[in-house]
């Protein structure tokens, strides 16, 4: 008790002897209030150095200055990092150099910004040989400077060792939320234009897609996305007979005039090689004949089903 | 691909360090990637290696002019056999089935269809790897390499040479990575012992005994108090290597993360929320949402980047920033890493707010778009011992409470609104201004 008192008048001392009302006091972390707007920022790892410094002390070295508002708390104008990273440390009392003199808003706002703008700059020279001077590696991290910051690191520079990589193509998908473009006329195009990479289909088909992407990774139990589209198209490729609804109605009538995929009839773009030779020495001979010309390949195809449909 | 350890500041250190030393002969304990024999290639110095995996060791034998068979002992992989010729033929290979074969004995498509890519691709990559490998080694000889335990390299190297190692951390992390490749490839595998703590207090009393040396490794080596000249930190969430060595320069190396200023305005305490405000959000950098979490969110919860970054407004002000990325616990589930509102503000609650953004479906689409899945759950931790969060009630779902440490997972379904309809939720529920 006799050694609080004694610091308390030695504080009343040195606080009687400062000029321009400003006071030093030992005040509880619960007693600071801290700027609500500010805009100094500390990077994660410069406020973490702060506070691995603060712990080494068991101290603050510098002190916050703040504002003793008539509701007793001090508003801290200047170190607010300081502060909070002495918290962090652990502290619960913390010097600060303080006013009790009634402060302007203006008075409080070019305090908090002149002890921020008004500061020095080094000599990177200068800052390099003193920095070099520190011996001990923790004192390094003290100093918050780094050798690769100061660029005192070696260059070295090797040539990698490693394998080539795999060739994938890489389709980029838009979807313009009023293109009223279908899903299969989206894969077609891809198919069609695979070096080209960029496809728009409609926002309802884009939401259609992550869903079928989403069934297929739970059902497979994949969580990769390119492979869950393969095998959609896998999928597709075994049901291209259901296309057949796209061109032909229930009645069998076709429903356009454009064109139909052979794959929606035959279920397949393939034939064995050796009814592929037979096929093709007729289609040839047709040729031939002139019955069929060299862009209407396939009605080579029509003629042979009306011959044996009897039509 | 041959995950190497020795990162760029390490690199430079051993660069420096090893410039001191006064002898011509260099002895360096685990080879892995030779990094360390590239970076002293044109010193002119001897340099000897030692290693005990397939890879290294076909490498080091190569380099080091000694004959060493390999054979393909896998049916499905016999088509190999063409590419095993003794150099950077062999190299190639089996630098490239070190990733062919990730997941070798996985059937799930995805490994199936890389396989296969793999296959089909192979003359190509192949003739590429062979390039990349004799650039990689050009101009690098060893004066020796010894297949073998790394401690007994270091018990038998001569204590008048340098010595460099930096040995393994994990206990048996060498034979996960090599195990596909031992079931593909017939080869003599050296004799070792499993490399553990008592084998490198072994190993460091040796490494002691020779004139010039060097270690590093991610935790403190017991033996080597007092000979610490390095510590090295390339990202924030990354261990510190320690660099010891018994004569260098002392050097450190911190993180530092990158900061750029986002020039939007800010959603002040003076700026008031109308009958037809608008809320809306943009995408920001990593860099922008570092200084804006610098800014505004407790600089002691250390950082990690996000797949997707991004802003919230209201009438074009910045309101509060929000950190995605993909869940690691669920297919279709995003995780939400930061979500905070800037200060000073005029209203409470805009922390729900800012949720109610997070499911909206203006922002499910963006999580899609950056992940490339359907994203239907997002879920998040609040890191408190409290029973719930205030600020996630009534918005999220408490789906666990966990200890060590103590925290709670909320979790909620996506595209639960508009943005339109997750500002006209708050102010119904929760617009209200401070004091």
């Amino acid at each position: 008790m006799e050694t609080e008192a004694h610091e308390g008048n030695r504080l009343n001392e040195i606080n009687n002897a400062l000029p321009g009302g400003f006071k030093i006091a030992i005040v509880n972390v619960k007693e600071l209030e801290f700027l609500e707007k500010n805009a100094r920022f500390m990077r994660n790892e410069t406020f973490q150095n702060l506070v691995n410094n603060i712990k080494r002390d068991g101290a603050l070295s510098q002190l916050p200055f703040c504002y003793l508002q008539e509701n007793g708390k001090y508003k801290v104008l200047s170190g607010n990092h300081r502060s909070k990273a002495a918290i962090a440390a652990g502290l619960e009392e913390i010097p600060v150099m303080y006013t009790d003199e009634p402060l302007t808003k203006d008075e409080q706002i070019s305090i908090q910004l002149s002890h921020n703008s008004i500061s020095g700059e080094d000599d990177p020279f200068i800052l390099l040989e003193l920095y070099n001077e520190i011996e001990d590696l923790d004192m390094k991290y003290y100093a918050g400077l780094d050798d690769k910051q100061l660029e005192q690191l070696e260059s070295v520079t090797v040539e990698g060792l490693t394998e080539a990589q795999l060739d994938y193509l890489m389709l980029t998908f838009l979807f313009l939320p009023d293109e009223a473009e279908e899903m299969v006329r989206v894969f077609d195009k891809a198919r069609d234009f695979i070096s080209s990479d960029t496809v728009a289909v409609r926002m309802k088909e884009y939401d259609r897609l992550l869903d079928a992407q989403a069934k297929t990774q739970v059902a497979y139990n994949i969580h990769n996305g390119a492979t869950s589209l393969m095998l959609i198209m896998d999928i597709f490729e075994r049901h291209q007979e259901d296309l057949k609804e796209g061109w032909l109605g229930e009645n069998g009538e076709p429903l356009h005039k454009g064109w139909a995929p052979l794959s929606s009839i035959f279920g397949t773009d393939n034939v064995p090689v050796e009814s592929a030779a037979v096929i093709q020495s007729a289609v040839q001979k047709m040729m031939n004949e002139c019955d069929i010309d060299v862009k209407n390949k396939w009605q080579f195809i029509e003629y042979l089903a009306a011959d044996y449909l009897g039509t | 691909m041959f995950v190497g350890s020795i990162n760029q500041d390490l690199r430079a250190l051993v660069s420096e360090v090893t410039r001191s030393w006064e002898t011509d002969e260099i002895y360096i304990g685990c080879s892995g990637n030779f990094t360390i024999e590239r970076i002293l290639k044109d010193r002119g110095l001897d340099l000897y290696g030692n290693d005990v995996s397939i890879y290294t060791c076909t490498i080091g034998n190569y380099l080091a002019g000694l004959k060493d068979e390999m054979t393909v002992q896998a049916e499905a992989y016999k088509w190999l056999e063409p590419y095993m010729e003794q150099g950077p033929n062999r190299i190639a290979t089996l630098l490239l089935s070190t990733s062919m074969l990730d997941g070798f004995h996985r059937n799930e498509p995805f490994f199936q269809r890389r396989r296969k890519a793999y296959k089909q691709q192979w003359e190509r990559l192949h003739a590429e790897t062979v390039e990349k490998v004799k650039k990689g080694i050009d101009n690098l000889k060893m004066a020796g390499f010894w297949s073998g335990d790394c401690v007994e390299w270091a018990q038998m190297a001569p204590n008048d040479a340098g010595f460099i190692s930096f040995p393994p951390t994990y206990t048996s992390g060498y034979e996960r990575l090599y195990s596909a490749l031992m079931e593909v490839f017939a080869w003599e595998e050296p004799e070792y012992t499993i490399f553990d703590r008592d084998r490198l207090a072994v190993m460091v009393e040796s490494v002691k005994e020779k004139r010039f040396w060097m270690m590093a490794r991610d935790e403190p080596i017991p033996g080597l108090e007092g000979y610490e000249v390095g510590k090295i930190q390339t990202s924030l969430r990354s261990k510190p290597l320690t660099v010891y060595a018994n004569k260098a320069p002392k050097r450190i190396t911190m993180p530092r993360q990158n900061t750029e200023l986002l020039k939007v305005p800010r959603f002040t305490e003076k700026d008031v929320i109308r009958e037809d405000s608008r809320l809306s959000v943009t995408k920001i950098s990593q860099a922008q949402m570092n200084t804006l979490r610098s800014l505004y969110l407790n600089p002691g919860i250390a950082p990690a980047s996000a797949g997707l970054n991004l802003g919230v407004l209201i009438d074009g002000k910045l309101i509060g920033a929000i950190g995605l990325s993909k869940s690691n616990y669920g297919t279709n589930e995003a995780y939400l890493m930061s979500d905070f509102v800037i200060r000073p503000v005029r209203y409470k609650r805009l922390s729900k707010l800012i949720l109610a953004t997070v499911i909206s479906k203006e922002v499910k689409l963006l999580i899609e778009q950056a992940f490339n899945q359907r994203m239907r759950h997002v879920s998040t931790t609040a890191f408190t011992d409290k029973p719930v969060s205030m600020k996630y009630r009534g918005i999220f779902h408490l789906e666990s409470r966990k200890n060590d440490p103590p925290r709670l997972n909320y979790g909620s379904e996506t595209g639960r609104w508009t943005l339109e309809g997750a500002m006209n939720w708050w102010k119904q529920k929760h617009m209200k201004e401070i004091g």
